[in-house]
């Protein structure tokens, strides 16, 4: 027992060093149900005060861009009210939000779309985050979609009360579905870490017909996002001929490298499409 | 002196989260400039408490910029390493009268090959354990090669604009 101790105190430090290191690599390993934990909360909560101050401050920079691009959007929404004028006596449009509501039971109203503020971003690590300024108390959940005026931006993966981190687009893990607008060939969105402006779009079959230019939508089947949002356009396209799919580099419609307000998509049916579902979810990142 | 670390601690993360990791330099440098806090703690700190504090460092760094344990995993490598990585730099002890691996008490060369080494060390590491894919090693060694070598210049600039003041 003696030489055991005398054994532990010699080699203390590296004991020491081996059960940090291992504590890390846990974190690690474990990261996401770490992000559902309790801790994950109470951290969300601290970093996500200090981020709001922090972008207290720097959004001032950024003011006049940001005017910009919200009156371009306002220009555009107010196009589609106009394009899609009511069909039905009964229609009325609802003040706060973007979309007719009609009491026709066959307009039934899928999406609500929450306004959020960008606190905190990056662009250039292998996996990027983006967190936002409203959790749950807004009813934010994970696994709904975040978009800003000029595109897809990302997936909610933690919440705390008043804070939510997404995952980027910009990250390696992420798996989205997606589809060529002009033909609707599906194929998977993702990311290989380097430039924060192109993203590839793989899954595409050799037998369609792709060009440079072309629009990259969401597909609409997983719950996430509705059909026809935009996530960008065609850059290059690459055949790979060992499984015959194109390897597609597409650029985003999002500016990865300047967003500050944006819009969560919550899903009203989800628990509903999910209770149905028997068969396995589908690719939902 | 602690009060000193205590601010330098602060200061540092600060820097880190709210400075360095929103700026883009170019796709493969990311400076880490908060291992200084490591790099700079007295030579008589107790070997248990250094690998402690390298491990609340890295573990600051990781709760705000959602790594999960990497920057934790690369710090307390890092601080693993010092205490050999001092002796090797000093076998002779030169270091007695010395209490603190300053470019001030220790000069500029001294410093220059103790902060390479260990920001070399700790940078691989965190790269190595960011990215973890092996298939584009080129991009991975850039990152390391590039992101150090901004570190080091960091560290060295900080270290003589403080030195001449204490």
């Amino acid at each position: 027992m003696r030489f055991l101790l005398a054994f532990l105190k010699k080699y203390a430090f590296f004991f020491l060093f081996l059960v940090l290191e291992a504590v890390a690599l846990l974190w690690m390993i474990n990261r996401h149900d770490y992000q559902r934990s309790v801790l994950s909360n109470m951290s969300a909560s601290f970093t996500g005060t200090v981020f709001t101050v922090v972008n207290n401050i720097t959004d001032y920079a950024s003011l006049g861009r940001e005017n910009k691009t919200l009156h371009e959007e306002n220009a555009r929404l107010r196009n589609m009210l106009l394009a899609s004028a009511p069909r039905h006596e009964n229609d009325t449009i609802a003040s706060d939000t973007l979309l007719y509501v009609t009491p026709d039971s066959s307009h039934r109203r899928q999406y609500v779309y929450e306004p959020v503020s960008f606190i905190h971003n990056s662009v250039h690590k292998p996996n990027n985050y983006i967190m936002i300024d409203k959790g749950s108390e807004y009813g934010i959940k994970e696994d709904m979609g975040l978009i800003n005026s000029e595109g897809v931006t990302g997936i909610i993966i933690s919440k705390s009360k008043h804070f939510a981190w997404a995952m980027s687009l910009l990250n390696s893990n992420i798996k989205l579905s997606a589809k060529i607008k002009k033909n609707n060939q599906l194929g998977t969105i993702e990311w290989d870490g380097k430039d924060h402006r192109y993203g590839m779009l793989t899954d595409i079959p050799a037998h369609s017909t792709v060009n440079k230019g072309d629009t990259i939508v969401t597909s609409g089947y997983s719950q996430v996002f509705p059909e026809d949002i935009l996530i960008g356009t065609v850059e290059e396209v690459t055949l790979n001929k060992g499984i015959n799919m194109y390897a597609i580099r597409f650029r985003y419609a999002a500016d990865f490298n300047s967003i500050d307000y944006g819009y969560v998509i919550k899903n009203l049916y989800v628990d509903e499409i999910d209770s149905i579902s028997t068969i396995e979810k589908p690719v939902r990142q | 002196m602690i009060i000193k670390n205590i601010i330098r601690f602060i200061l540092l993360i600060g820097v880190q989260v709210i400075i360095l990791n929103k700026v883009n330099f170019s796709g493969y440098i990311d400076p880490y400039l908060y291992v200084l806090f490591v790099l700079l703690l007295p030579f008589a700190t107790r070997k248990s408490v250094l690998l402690l504090l390298a491990f609340l460092t890295g573990a600051a760094v990781d709760v705000f910029s959602h790594t999960h344990g990497v920057h934790t995993a690369a710090t307390v490598f890092l601080a693993f390493l010092q205490p050999g990585i001092i002796r090797l730099l000093s076998p002779k002890q030169e270091y007695e009268n010395a209490k603190q691996p300053s470019i001030r008490e220790m000069g500029v060369q001294w410093f220059y090959f103790y902060a390479l080494l260990l920001i070399v060390a700790h940078h691989s590491l965190l790269f190595i354990l960011e990215s973890f894919r092996f298939n584009d090693l080129m991009t991975l060694a850039y990152r390391i090669l590039f992101s150090s070598l901004v570190t080091l210049v960091l560290v060295l600039i900080i270290q003589y604009l403080f030195s001449a003041k204490k």
